[in-house]
């Protein structure tokens, strides 16, 4: 297999979810590491997750569980964000090995395309079940049921299409009909 | 100088290692626990002091007591006899009378006339004996117990009280020297025995508004109601259940209750009483679980639970801490707290946070008699996962339980024996062979009412916990 | 830089075909003109070697065709432009079917001199009927040969007095010639032509530029002559074969000494001698199968055509064999160059052929409501719709006729192509103990030896597991695969001179490039 070829697929991949990952990247980098301020938007968003009247009647408030709520958000986006590289790029890399070998072939692999996302959004959404609804964060008691679908909603929709993206553009050209809409990219030298 | 490093190093080591444990052991916010009601703890149990009243209702319904009707055995008379016994035991003097209209007073012979026809018959138209023995005035006797406050008086009576008797002012008169009598912590000991009964049974109602007579009955309740300190109420009763009312050829029907406004005999924090026993659904056995009181006597209980236990739960046993035959409670209520912390070690820099939810426990009574219990489920109202306690973290309850409203248990007791007014002159037409007593249950509820509004809540117990909510 | 090959005989023609193919892929030089010279027209091989430089010509024509489908400059596939005359066979004798006798005008030769002719030719060979060759008989072709006279209007020969020419005005002229040193018209036409060459540049006066290359095949295969072909008939001799290549090879040896005719020259030979199965005396029954040592002297010419090859003063006199053993392996191919590598272009060049004939030759078949299915994926959308797309009709013209022409002729060339090797293959192989391990075509191709015309077919159609065997079509452990093709004609990149099919064709045979 032509290196080159895997090498830009891989770029084109990265391309793909750069946009997405930088976002969420800051958003990790914020949580964990940065000031947030009080008033701001994160925590005006955060605030609606989780039901205030309950933290309240324990004697809490948001402010004094915020914590371990940016923590778990934080690592809620780091293995979403993990798990779309990895399969993004598992699927742009690998689709250079599909036995695509002659003309017409391509389509026959949108099963195994539609496989691998299936597993990819499965994977996201046990990710998002075993983060806001187990016992590995503590903060996962302190969102409602409400604001666990939401998030999961929002996590799935935003990291699904990072994945989509990637998987577009990062597709090998030849097996590019195996992905939903893909064909109807313009073969361009850049593509 | 080598050995006064060592021994000063030694000493700062201590030092630390103490006060490191006193930390730990000291992780609990601040809290306060009521003490316990001192009316229990100042009870007066030594009454040999003082004197015994006994009243003899003279009334001529009471004659056919006396009289036998065999084969039907007459416990009456020996009742009579065990009762000034246990009278004479208990007092440091025994005065006896007899009332009916009026109150009089008698001697020896009075007393063993009493055991006799002689002693509700009038020799020779005696004419004031004539109008004093067709009254029952139990107010009077009731108003004569309120002079001696440390003293117990024994009545011993039909009961049978006209519907008149038991309204407007005879009420208040009825009504106002037993507030002042359990006002004071006085109990009323109702015993209840049906006896044989051979006479004429006076002014039972009709539906014309008149009165009749019925000489057919062959059985009929009398009462011996025993006022006092529910010690020596309980003394007297078990005296007469013991000498007069078991072990006979024929089982006898009695009934007992108890009627005071504080039916709780002790606080169960006194004396440390709660035990790792009393906490019924949590693992004693596990490495966290421990039990200690606290310098205000509130027994601490450390341990862990997992998200799947509903309510934590604690048994006692209701003779351990009710007045035996007494109304037993009816409601508890609790004055509760608790407070929350985010780290099981109390390490970080957290602080206690108390929560606003209360009224989270729940009491259930279980059993009968004296397998009766009580169940105290702390966040038994709904449980521990409604009330979104966050596994992971520490929590401190205290729970304060309160009596909050006396039972009925002596209307239960009686109501088989009760005829109304409106069915007395119906049951009479039956012809029946055991006569109920009228008004019973009206007298017995009247005696409850003032019960319950002299009751004030009696604190029962406090209990704490110290607990580490798991995954 | 002119070049020209003359091949000679059934063997010379059998050599071009293999010199045309290597052409297809790159191996040639710029330009090349072919022609052949045998007596026999009808001959089988010649005709096939006809066609096959027709087809050639047609399909490099439209796949050069500067702004409609152009493969450009820059593309190896049918590099070299070779052309030919109207008539690419030239025939020593014309005419209808002459005797030797006849053509020497016995008659009316001195007696003296016919009894000489008669010492020299017995009676059968003065009857012999020429039409059909010289039926190895290098003393009777020579007679021919030398009979003819090379006239400068002929058409053939004017190729080559222009050739001459070209040399004296300066620009470089190598002439190669392909022959067998056994048989008839190629053993004695080897010689006589290029003495005939030689002293038409004396005559010519041209001391410079011009250089004679030849290929020589010694005896590289034999075949049982049934008895009852055997009576009264005048045929090449397979028994023959050997001596005649020793007097052949004693009399070389003493032209050379005394004569330098070729600047260098190439010499093959194979041993054991492969065996074909039919035997035929000529016309187009003599239609013999492609053997390995024809490939040789093809790669010969093809080195002495190479712009990279010096060619010195002195006379060479190159041979070559395959490695010793029963095996005939790609390492016994030798490269045309330093630059050109045969083993590489070869095998490139079956390949292409292999996925063109099954794989997108189909797909680009028949009209565009057919074909559109196609037509998102990548490799159709960069190579066939953007390249053949009309902007002012709006439409892609891959199904218009001219387009679907050469889409054909393409499918053509290539069935073609895996034909050549694979007979190649099998003949070589056949009634030996030699192996072939060149390629493994048994799964896409059959091979009945007893038939002439269809000795070896290739399947319609192949099924997945037959093309997953692509991997092992040629024998070089590469394991490289239809989707490795697949793979390079989404990626390569296209040539911005290339135009139309041209852009499709040149980057499918890129991609099959190891």
């Amino acid at each position: 297999m032509n290196v080159l070829n895997l090498i830009r697929s891989f770029i084109l991949c990265t391309i793909g979810y750069a946009v997405f990952a930088a976002l969420s990247i800051w958003l990790i980098l914020t949580l964990l590491l940065g000031e947030i301020n009080p008033d701001g938007n994160l925590v005006r968003i955060l605030i609606k997750l989780v039901d205030e009247a309950e933290l309240d009647q324990l004697g809490y408030t948001f402010a004094e569980i915020a914590v371990d709520m940016f923590y778990m958000i934080a690592w809620l986006n780091i293995w979403s964000l993990v798990t779309t590289v990895v399969f993004a790029l598992g699927w742009s890399l690998g689709s250079h090995f599909l036995n695509v070998d002659a003309p017409g072939k391509a389509k026959v692999y949108a099963i195994h395309w539609l496989v691998v996302s299936g597993i990819f959004i499965g994977l996201l959404l046990i990710i998002n079940i075993w983060i806001l609804n187990s016992t590995r964060f503590p903060a996962s008691q302190d969102i409602t049921k409400t604001g666990t679908f939401s998030l999961t909603f929002y996590i799935m929709v935003y990291y699904t299409l990072a994945y989509y993206l990637s998987v577009l553009l990062g597709t090998a050209r030849f097996a590019r009909s195996s992905v939903l809409l893909a064909n109807k990219l313009p073969a361009l030298k850049i593509l | 100088m080598k050995n006064f490093h060592i021994i000063f190093t030694s000493l700062v080591v201590a030092i630390l290692f103490t006060s490191a444990l006193y930390a730990k052991e000291k992780c609990q916010p601040n809290f306060t626990v009521p003490p316990p009601p001192k009316i229990l703890s100042d009870v007066n149990t030594n009454s040999k002091k003082k004197p015994v009243y006994v009243f003899f209702d003279g009334s001529l319904s009471m004659l056919g007591y006396v009289v036998k009707r065999p084969p039907l055995e007459n416990l009456f008379p020996d009742i009579i006899d065990q009762l000034t016994s246990a009278a004479e035991d208990l007092g440091s003097e025994t005065l006896y009378h007899k009332f009916g209209k009026n109150i009089e007073m008698l001697d020896e012979r009075g007393v063993e006339k009493m055991s006799e026809q002689g002693g509700y018959t009038c020799p020779d138209s005696n004419l004031q004996c004539e109008i004093d023995n067709k009254e029952t005035r139990l107010d009077k006797v009731f108003n004569a117990i309120t002079v001696d406050k440390d003293a117990t008086y024994i009545v011993v009576t039909d009961l049978f009280m006209s519907s008149k008797d038991l309204v407007k002012t005879k009420r208040t008169k009825l009504q106002k020297p037993l507030k002042a009598i359990l006002r004071q912590g006085k109990s009323i000991g109702i015993l209840g025995v049906m006896n044989s009964f051979n006479g004429i049974i006076y002014d039972i109602p009709t539906d014309e508004g008149g009165t009749r007579t019925y000489a057919n009955a062959q059985k009929r309740p009398f009462y011996v109601l025993i006022i006092g300190s529910s010690k020596n109420v309980n003394f007297i009763k078990n005296r007469l259940k013991q000498d007069a009312l078991l072990e006979k050829q024929v089982e006898v029907d009695y009934k007992f209750s108890l009627i005071t406004s504080n039916v709780i005999s002790k606080n169960l924090n006194v004396s440390e009483y709660i035990k790792e026993e009393n906490l019924i659904n949590v693992n004693s056995g596990g490495e966290a679980f421990k039990l200690h009181y606290t310098d205000q006597g509130l027994p601490v209980f450390r341990f862990n639970i997992s998200q799947g236990l509903k309510q934590i739960e604690f048994k006692f046993k209701n003779t351990d801490f009710i007045v035996p035959g007494s109304n037993d409670i009816a409601e508890y209520k609790f004055e509760e707290k608790f407070w929350s912390r985010r780290d099981v070690e109390c390490e970080k820099g957290e602080v206690w946070k108390e929560a606003k939810i209360n009224n989270f426990s729940k009491t259930e009574v279980n059993g009968t008699g004296i397998d009766k219990h009580l169940h105290v489920n702390i966040f038994g109202v709904k449980t521990i996962k409604d009330y979104k306690l966050r596994w992971g973290w520490r929590y401190f309850v205290v729970t304060n339980l309160y009596t909050a409203k006396i039972g009925t248990a002596s209307v239960d007791a009686f109501k088989s024996w009760s005829l109304s007014k409106a069915n007395a002159d119906t049951f009479t037409n039956t012809e029946p062979k055991i006569f109920k007593t009228l008004n019973l249950l009206r007298i017995i509820k009247i005696l409850n009412l003032v019960a319950e509004e002299e009751f004030k809540p009696t604190l029962v117990a406090s209990i704490g916990l110290d607990f580490d909510l798991k995954k | 830089m002119k070049n020209f090959i003359i091949a000679l005989g059934g063997t010379g023609a059998k050599c071009l075909e293999h010199l045309v193919y290597s052409c297809a892929a790159g191996l040639g030089p710029e330009q090349l003109w072919a022609g052949m010279i045998d007596q026999d027209e009808a001959n089988g091989n010649i005709s096939r070697t006809k066609v096959l430089l027709s087809k050639y010509f047609n399909l490099r024509k439209s796949l050069r065709e500067t702004g409609k489908n152009d493969l450009s400059q820059d593309s190896s596939l049918f590099k070299t432009l070779i052309t030919t005359n109207a008539d690419s066979v030239w025939l020593p004798l014309k005419g209808a079917n002459p005797t030797l006798k006849e053509m020497i005008l016995y008659d009316r030769l001195k007696p003296e001199v016919q009894g000489l002719i008669d010492c020299l030719y017995n009676p059968e060979e003065k009857k012999q009927q020429l039409s059909e060759g010289f039926r190895a008989r290098p003393n009777i072709g020579a007679a021919a040969m030398l009979a003819t006279t090379t006239n400068e209007k002929d058409p053939f020969w004017s190729q080559i007095y222009k050739a001459i020419d070209q040399a004296k005005g300066g620009e470089e002229v190598r002439i190669f010639l392909l022959s067998s040193i056994f048989g008839g018209t190629g053993a004695s036409g080897f010689p006589n032509i290029a003495r005939r060459i030689k002293n038409i540049q004396k005559e010519m006066q041209v001391t410079s530029n011009l250089y004679v290359g030849g290929a020589l095949m010694l005896p590289y295969f034999t075949y049982e002559v049934p008895d009852e072909d055997v009576e009264e008939e005048m045929f090449a001799r397979p028994e023959q074969f050997i001596e005649q290549t020793k007097g052949a090879l004693e009399y070389y040896a003493n032209l050379f000494k005394h004569n330098k005719i070729f600047d260098q020259l190439y010499i093959t030979g194979w041993d054991p001698l492969s065996k074909i199965p039919n035997f035929k005396m000529g016309g187009n029954l003599q239609n013999n199968p492609p053997l390995f040592p024809e490939l040789y002297a093809a790669l010969g010419a093809l080195k002495f055509f190479d712009k990279n090859n010096s060619i010195s003063e002195n006379q060479e006199i190159f041979h070559i064999g395959k490695n010793p053993t029963n095996n005939v392996v790609w390492e016994d191919i030798p490269d045309v160059s330093n630059e050109l590598s045969s083993k590489e272009r070869i095998s490139r060049l079956i390949r292409f052929a292999f996925s063109y004939n099954w794989m997108y030759g189909p797909s680009l078949t028949g009209s565009w409501a057919r074909i559109k299915k196609y037509s998102n994926e990548n490799w159709f959308k960069r190579l066939i719709y953007k390249q053949t797309y009309n902007s002012e009709t709006k439409q892609c013209e891959i199904g218009h006729e001219n387009r679907q022409e050469i889409v054909l002729s393409m499918k053509e060339f290539c069935h073609d192509i895996l034909l050549w090797f694979t007979d190649m293959y099998y003949s070589t192989e056949a009634n030996s103990d030699q192996k072939v391990n060149l390629l493994s075509p048994e799964f896409f191709s059959e091979y009945r030896p007893n038939e002439v015309a269809d000795r070896v077919s290739l399947k319609e159609k192949l099924n997945m597991s037959e093309k997953k065997q692509f991997n092992n079509l040629i024998t070089d452990d590469s394991n490289f695969k239809l989707l490795n093709i697949m793979s390079n004609i989404c990626y390569n990149k296209i040539n911005k001179n290339q135009r139309g099919l041209g852009v499709f064709m040149d980057t499918l045979f890129k991609s099959c490039k190891k």
